[in-house]
């Protein structure tokens, strides 16, 4: 389930805590967009989402916006994903 | 005037409710925008309190490539009231652009305090029912953008510790103040160029527009938000401090600071912002977010120099002050002496003569000695400037042809107008 939030126009901090408060809610393999036009919650956002463990994917738009997917994913598909980025490494 | 019938009123409560629910999940602009795409079949855009920038538009509107040339370059011909009705008015605009005619509607979103403009566009003709969605569409967006201020306006509360302690140098553990930054949004851990904006408003500036004095500031920031994020793309942090609003952009390296983005916003600002100057002091480049503090004091130096100067609308650079870099750090007694024993004279003169010449000086040093320079900066003639500057070497009786006489003459005069101000007790 995919669930879109409109965060256009939306002054930094909102879009943020939209997505927290959105993501509380979510069952893990659920995914958010948030549409964003605004810089600031481009370099927070992706970078405060990976921090707690989500799936992050940032999509630009023709128009001077964004999409920034987040997903939630299970604790032991996070655990794989790291093991195997340090069995990379 | 023509009644809603039950259909209508009942279709007009659905919409009010479904707005009321977009203000309560804390819904975007585009969901606002939406219900009058739906409802009214228009293409909608929205403007800032001042007019200035769009902060809304469409995106079949954005994809446009020359919508932007048409909101810069249309010229009114027309303006009308299109719906009057319970304190609000909607108003009809006929504009003419590339030989072709346009309408719009426009109202203005709230009263007395004005938060934004609401336009819509490539409408059909539009009945009672239909002008009361626009208001009601309009009244919702009025709060919206209400909490979008309120929001940036307590963001900027929550960072203003922050900034006293980055601008005061009051930092412990820089990676603390790294992290305090992430909070307000801000990479501290980044390479910066600063530039410090000063703001001033014209002398001939009446007293009606003191409204727009105490707006400006608030006007410029939002413009420089704009620009930075649709011009210069490059991470920035902005922000008010005291009388002036500080400007940091990031730049990987020194070389790679880009002189173009400071000069296109300046640029830009000087187009938008009437009755109002501004100049630009630049710090030197920082590397580390304890040198902010000093960059800042180094572009203060920088505003203080273009005031005394009163230059405007000029971006200028700490490195470009020279020997007043050095000058500004020595006792005042001693630059007292030194002015007074090379310029005393001709103060002396001018006080009792009224003239001021001592400017006239002045002029000709920065000019590099060259008459015809110095009469075109001065508006004066060549003939005049020859005649004023034989009766200065006269005055205070020296070769204004020996280096050595230049080189101490400017900086006794730099001293005397940027330092002391003036203020030699001749």
């Amino acid at each position: 389930m995919i669930i879109v939030i409109d965060c256009i126009g939306d002054p930094c901090p909102l879009p943020l805590i939209k997505a927290e408060k959105k993501l509380k809610k979510l069952q893990s393999g659920d995914q958010l967009c948030l549409e964003i036009d605004h810089n600031c919650a481009l370099n927070s956002i992706p970078e405060w989402a990976r921090k707690k463990g989500y799936q992050v994917e940032v999509k630009e738009t023709p128009y001077l916006e964004w999409k920034i997917y987040i997903k939630k994913i299970q604790k032991k598909q996070l655990n794989e994903e790291v093991v195997l980025k340090e069995q990379k490494e | 005037m023509t009644m809603l019938n039950k259909h209508e009123l009942q279709d007009l409560f659905y919409i009010q409710h479904q707005l009321t629910d977009n203000l309560l999940t804390d819904s975007g602009l585009r969901t606002f925008a939406s219900v009058l795409n739906k409802n009214l079949d228009t293409d909608v855009y929205i403007f800032d309190r001042f007019q200035d920038d769009l902060i809304y538009a469409d995106q079949k509107i954005k994809k446009d490539s020359q919508f932007t040339d048409y909101i810069k370059e249309r010229k009114l011909k027309r303006k009308d009231t299109a719906f009057k009705c319970c304190r609000v008015e909607i108003f009809e605009y006929q504009y003419q652009w590339q030989g072709e005619e346009y309408k719009e509607l426009q109202l203005d979103m709230g009263k007395e305090e004005k938060v934004g403009i609401l336009a819509v566009a490539n409408y059909q003709d539009l009945g009672e029912y239909e002008y009361r969605i626009l208001i009601v569409v309009a009244n919702s967006l009025a709060v919206k953008l209400h909490q979008n201020e309120l929001v940036s306006e307590l963001a900027q509360k929550c960072s203003s510790e922050l900034i006293e302690d980055i601008i005061n140098n009051r930092i412990d553990n820089e990676s603390e103040i790294i992290q305090r930054g992430k909070l307000a949004n801000w990479d501290l851990s980044l390479n910066y160029q600063l530039y410090l904006f000063s703001i001033n408003a014209d002398k001939n500036l009446s007293t009606d527009d003191a409204y727009y004095f105490y707006e400006i500031k608030e006007r410029i920031m939002q413009k420089l938000h704009t620009l930075l994020q649709k011009e210069v793309f490059r991470k920035y942090i902005l922000f008010s401090y005291e009388k002036d609003i500080v400007l940091l952009i990031n730049y990987e390296n020194e070389t790679e600071v880009d002189n173009d983005d400071i000069e296109l916003i300046k640029e830009e600002l000087n187009k938008k912002i009437d009755k109002f100057y501004f100049n630009i002091g630049a710090g030197t480049y920082i590397k580390e977010v304890s040198q902010i503090s000093e960059s800042y004091q180094q572009a203060s130096y920088v505003l203080d120099f273009l005031k005394a100067t009163e230059r405007k609308n000029v971006i200028y650079r700490y490195n470009q002050l020279g020997i007043m870099r050095l000058l500004w750090k020595l006792n005042q007694d001693e630059l007292k002496e030194f002015t007074i024993e090379y310029l005393a004279k001709l103060i002396e003169y001018d006080q009792g003569n009224s003239t001021e010449w001592l400017d006239t000086l002045g002029v000709y040093l920065e000019e590099g000695g060259s008459i015809q320079q110095a009469a075109k900066r001065l508006f004066i003639h060549p003939n005049t400037m020859s005649y004023r500057v034989k009766r200065i070497k006269e005055i205070l009786g020296i070769n204004l042809q020996d280096q050595e006489v230049q080189l101490n003459l400017h900086a006794a005069y730099k001293i005397c107008k940027y330092i002391l101000e003036d203020d030699l007790d001749i």
